[in-house]
């Protein structure tokens, strides 16, 4: 029997971001979204392949909507989380939260 | 305004077209407020990480076919051994094609993943033939690799998906060592249209075996996206059973 595929860290960050921005969810919402929240700017070629990984792994999907001349005639690829997606982040956040029980870390941060 | 034509021409040699457009659609909508230089920059690195495994991968590849093949006919005098043997058919087929093996094995774990069914199925080839090209003085070893590919086959045929990474294995390393042998069957006509230099250093002959990992490199990949990669994306189109 072979594991379900599993989302990094860095995916997982990607991963919210694409929930957070919602239907909007195209490379520079998604790059803004992840900069606003972590306060630092991922790479372009980082995040096109963890993009592309995630689709391979099921844990996103994407289509292309219509060319805008802003972008020179260029489409946007628009991400959507999927229901396997969600729950491999879901999984990986619920092991955060057991993992900092009792460490009482963001209240020391916040200190 | 930077040449968007041009960026997307060069990313689309790494990735499908239509995602290079998206790409540098995204950069072109920066591009006002940081400018041509940092358009370039990100291509430069969209670029670099799309590429940057598979040199890695390749590099670690002709490592591979490089230690196997000096291991078996430089540090261990397996040619010799083999030929005073009668066994000059093995010493040319079996230790150059486990090299091949190698070699497959380290670019498919590197581009694919440990956990991809294609680098099993070479590893465990590569296993048995390096056990049976090295310990070959040992019957018992040679009947236990005989029993290990059964055994590998017969286990492969289980699942459908481990049927396509063997069919993926044959395929890669059909193509691999068949491209191999059909460059060497060239190679002496090669050489006697271009002649050693005037130091006797010839770069055609340090060519071969970069040649041989760039048509093993390709054999694998598409290989894999023959076997596995195509069978996957039709199986997810397939509509799922309702109550799963």
């Amino acid at each position: 029997m072979t594991r379900p595929p599993s989302a990094g860290e860095f995916e997982q960050i990607v991963l919210l971001a694409v929930l957070r921005v919602g239907e909007n969810a195209y490379g520079v919402t998604i790059r803004n979204e992840i900069a606003a929240c972590t306060q630092r700017e991922p790479a372009p070629g980082a995040l096109y392949t963890t993009l592309d990984r995630l689709e391979e792994k099921g844990f996103v999907k994407s289509h292309f909507g219509d060319p805008t001349p802003q972008r020179g005639g260029r489409a946007k690829r628009y991400f959507a989380v999927t229901r396997k997606g969600l729950a491999a982040v879901t999984s990986a956040q619920k092991s955060y939260q057991r993992l900092l029980e009792g460490l009482n870390l963001l209240g020391r941060a916040n200190a | 305004m930077p040449n968007a034509a041009l960026a997307e021409w060069l990313i689309a040699r790494f990735t499908d077209g239509s995602r290079a457009a998206s790409a540098v659609g995204d950069l072109l909508e920066l591009t006002p407020e940081r400018g041509s230089f940092w358009f370039w920059w990100c291509v430069a690195r969209i670029i670099l990480s799309f590429t940057w495994r598979r040199l890695l991968a390749f590099a670690v590849a002709y490592l591979s076919l490089a230690f196997v093949h000096t291991l078996s006919f430089r540090v261990l005098p397996l040619r010799e051994t083999l030929e005073a043997h009668n066994l000059h058919y093995l010493a040319l087929s079996v230790a150059p094609f486990s090299a091949f093996v190698a070699a497959a094995a380290a670019y498919v774990a590197i581009c694919y993943g440990l956990r991809d069914e294609l680098t099993r199925v070479l590893f465990l080839l590569f296993a048995v033939f390096s056990t049976a090209m090295f310990l070959w003085r040992i019957p018992e070893l040679i009947f236990a690799n005989l029993l290990a590919v059964v055994i590998i086959v017969i286990l492969s045929t289980v699942s459908p998906r481990r049927r396509r990474a063997l069919l993926a294995a044959a395929l890669a390393l059909g193509i691999g060592f068949g491209g191999f042998q059909f460059i060497r069957y060239l190679w002496p006509w090669y050489l006697h249209l271009v002649p050693l230099s005037a130091t006797g250093y010839s770069l055609s002959a340090d060519a071969l075996p970069f040649l041989c990992v760039a048509i093993q490199a390709a054999a694998c990949d598409w290989a894999h996206r023959l076997a596995l990669d195509r069978t996957r994306r039709v199986l997810e189109t397939l509509p799922s059973e309702p109550n799963s």
